[in-house]
């Protein structure tokens, strides 16, 4: 019986090996290209915010104009950096849940290939003004059907997985990979075929509807139940225990399901849409906060009594603040979405934006860089170089997106609005009360960066493998000197 | 290891075109419900454009039937075409700058 245990054991850990060798080239491309764009994106993101408070910065240069140059921002850092963390993480995730071999590693790394092509020229042809101008559809409209060919061409393979896979049980994270997969096509799909076609039809209130929809869509449908999948797999795999509560997974999974698809109309609270389109999608986003707490409360439960392994693991540490920052984003979209508060944040410097880094950075990217950390040891058969350097990506991220997210973005923008909406109060009054929240979203973009300079150069020293060969894994402890006994 | 029964070529095969499948209804759907929907709309604009367009043709063939039209009045004179009034008139040295007024308008401003 005992060596029946051992050699299952192997032969579990040659074929995750083997599961590891086939994703290494994609998996690695993925997060090494996603990292390049988060630098892009968050020089993009210095500059777009100098400019709110020095507009005359890069004056000269159309280029760095603001609207192309904070539609660059976002759009590398959604298409570029996000989604393609997303990728990576999904097809090892899936790969290694079903016990499949890559079958396609060389058509995944093409397609890469090309989303990066497509990224790349889309990003050129905002900063020379062929931008959209539409929220999370900056690209020129001919982008949009290049990339969601790319997409089919690499999430199909982790369907076929998940198809063909080992053994009957279903894991929670495949749950939420297999509901990520099929939903970001009928997003995008239905998101861009009708903004487009109203918005070039002279609907743009229909469009201008639709455009917030897809907004709330592709984060709730998409990048949260990968950030989910992702912390549902990590939590359990380093604690060595199960999940806390498979009846609360449940509810956290249906929950996200029903209720994601109908929030995001509220973001045009006031124009001449439907207005239970508008009340449904305030309530959708208030409601979130119900599968962001069984998530919360899962994964944190845990990891209770773990507190130890949380401050070592850097792959925990990141995912447990992601889902901290999930619950954050749940709470701070649930008070952004209440008419009352829409009423100053609506039209205020960054009100939606400041929510959108909150959930996207401080939430979704926390959780990426949870599992870049677990995942790239593994396909590339070495350790993290620095536990230093791991640990000022952490706190520096940490404070960068608190500051921007919560004070600045989302603090700053009701100050902005509660002056807009002083109607006997001249127009530059509130412009000098925002001045200190620009210039802050400034100050914690540059924290941000230079958390990822870190990040950046550490992921191209593992893709370079120069990576510590090494048995144990790099760990964020202390070490405290031992004194000589008296 | 035990061998993976599910994984047989047909169903990878399957699995691919289903999806391929599945993906192109979401495209086809939408095409769809877009072509539905689109030839249903009204622009408000366009329709108020053609009420005042048609107003604004008659109007303007109404003036030009006027305009062009010669006719003698009974009375000594006779309605002409602008042209022919404008050419005749310059002729004659009609058609002139006025001249300053040689009479003080008496004004007196404070």
């Amino acid at each position: 019986m005992a060596s029946d245990i051992t050699s299952q054991q192997v032969e579990d850990k040659v074929l995750r090996a083997s599961i590891d060798r086939s994703l290494r080239h994609p998996v690695m491309f993925f997060f090494t290209s996603g990292a390049a764009w988060l630098a892009l994106s968050l020089i993009l993101g210095m500059v777009a915010s100098a400019k709110s408070h020095s507009p005359g910065f890069l004056g000269d240069c159309g280029i760095f104009n603001y609207g192309r140059v904070f539609s660059a921002h976002m759009a590398t850092f959604i298409y570029g950096w996000a989604a393609q963390a997303a990728f990576g993480t999904i097809i090892w995730l899936m790969a290694r849940l079903s016990r499949q071999e890559s079958k396609k590693s060389g058509v995944i790394l093409s397609i890469g290939h090309a989303w990066n092509f497509v990224i790349s020229l889309g990003s050129i042809g905002i900063l020379l003004g062929g931008g959209t101008g539409k929220p999370w559809m900056y690209f020129p409209d001919w982008v949009w059907p290049l990339l969601i060919v790319c997409y089919f061409a690499i999430g199909i393979w982790s369907v076929i997985a998940f198809r063909v896979r080992r053994g009957g049980h279903v894991y929670i994270s495949q749950w939420y990979l297999m509901a990520a997969l099929f939903w970001f096509p009928w997003v995008f799909l239905s998101g861009n075929v009708f903004v487009n076609s109203f918005a070039d039809a002279g609907n743009g209130v229909m469009a201008a509807g639709i455009n917030a929809w897809f907004r709330s869509a592709m984060f709730f449908l998409f990048f949260t139940p990968v950030a989910i999948a992702s912390a549902y797999y990590i939590a359990p795999k380093v604690t060595g225990r199960p999940v806390y509560s498979y009846k609360l997974a449940l509810l956290g999974f249906w929950a996200l399901a029903i209720i994601g698809p109908w929030a995001g109309m509220q973001k045009v609270m006031g124009a001449p849409i439907p207005v239970f389109l508008q009340y449904a999608g305030a309530a959708a986003s208030i409601l979130f906060i119900i599968p962001a707490i069984c998530v919360g409360v899962n994964v944190l439960r845990t990891t209770t009594g773990k507190s130890e392994t949380v401050a070592h693991s850097p792959s925990l540490r990141f995912t447990v603040a992601g889902i901290i920052g999930l619950i954050a984003t749940a709470v701070v979209g649930g008070i952004l979405s209440h008419p009352d508060a829409l009423k100053y944040t609506q039209f205020a410097f960054g009100g939606t934006y400041g929510y959108e880094i909150l959930a996207l950075y401080g939430f979704f990217s926390m959780c990426m860089f949870g599992a870049i950390y677990f995942i790239v040891p593994r396909v590339t058969n070495r350790e993290w170089i620095a536990g230093g350097l791991i640990r000022s990506h952490f706190w520096m991220s940490l404070y960068g997106v608190v500051f921007i997210g919560l004070f600045c973005g989302i603090l700053g923008a009701f100050m902005h609005g509660y002056s807009l909406e002083a109607l006997d109060v001249p127009g530059e009054a509130s412009e000098d009360r925002l001045l200190a929240y620009t210039v802050g979203i400034t100050v914690g973009w540059i924290f941000v960066a230079l958390a990822n300079v870190f990040f950046c150069f550490h992921l191209l020293m593992m893709w370079l493998r120069l990576g510590r060969r090494s048995s144990h894994p790099t760990l964020l402890e202390h070490h405290e000197p031992t004194l000589p006994p008296a | 290891m035990e061998p993976n029964l599910r994984d047989t070529p047909l169903r990878r095969f399957n699995t691919f075109w289903w999806g391929l499948a599945l993906f192109l209804s979401f495209a086809i759907a939408a095409v769809l419900v877009k072509n539905a929907v689109q030839d249903n709309v009204i622009d408000a604009e366009t329709e108020k454009g053609k009420v005042r367009t048609e107003t604004y043709n008659k109007i303007k063939a109404e003036q030009l039937k006027e305009r062009n039209s010669y006719s003698d009045n009974g009375d000594g004179t006779v309605k002409v075409k602008p042209e022919d009034v404008f050419g005749l008139g310059k002729e004659m040295g009609l058609l002139q700058q006025p001249s300053a007024s040689s009479m003080a308008h008496g004004k007196k401003f404070n």
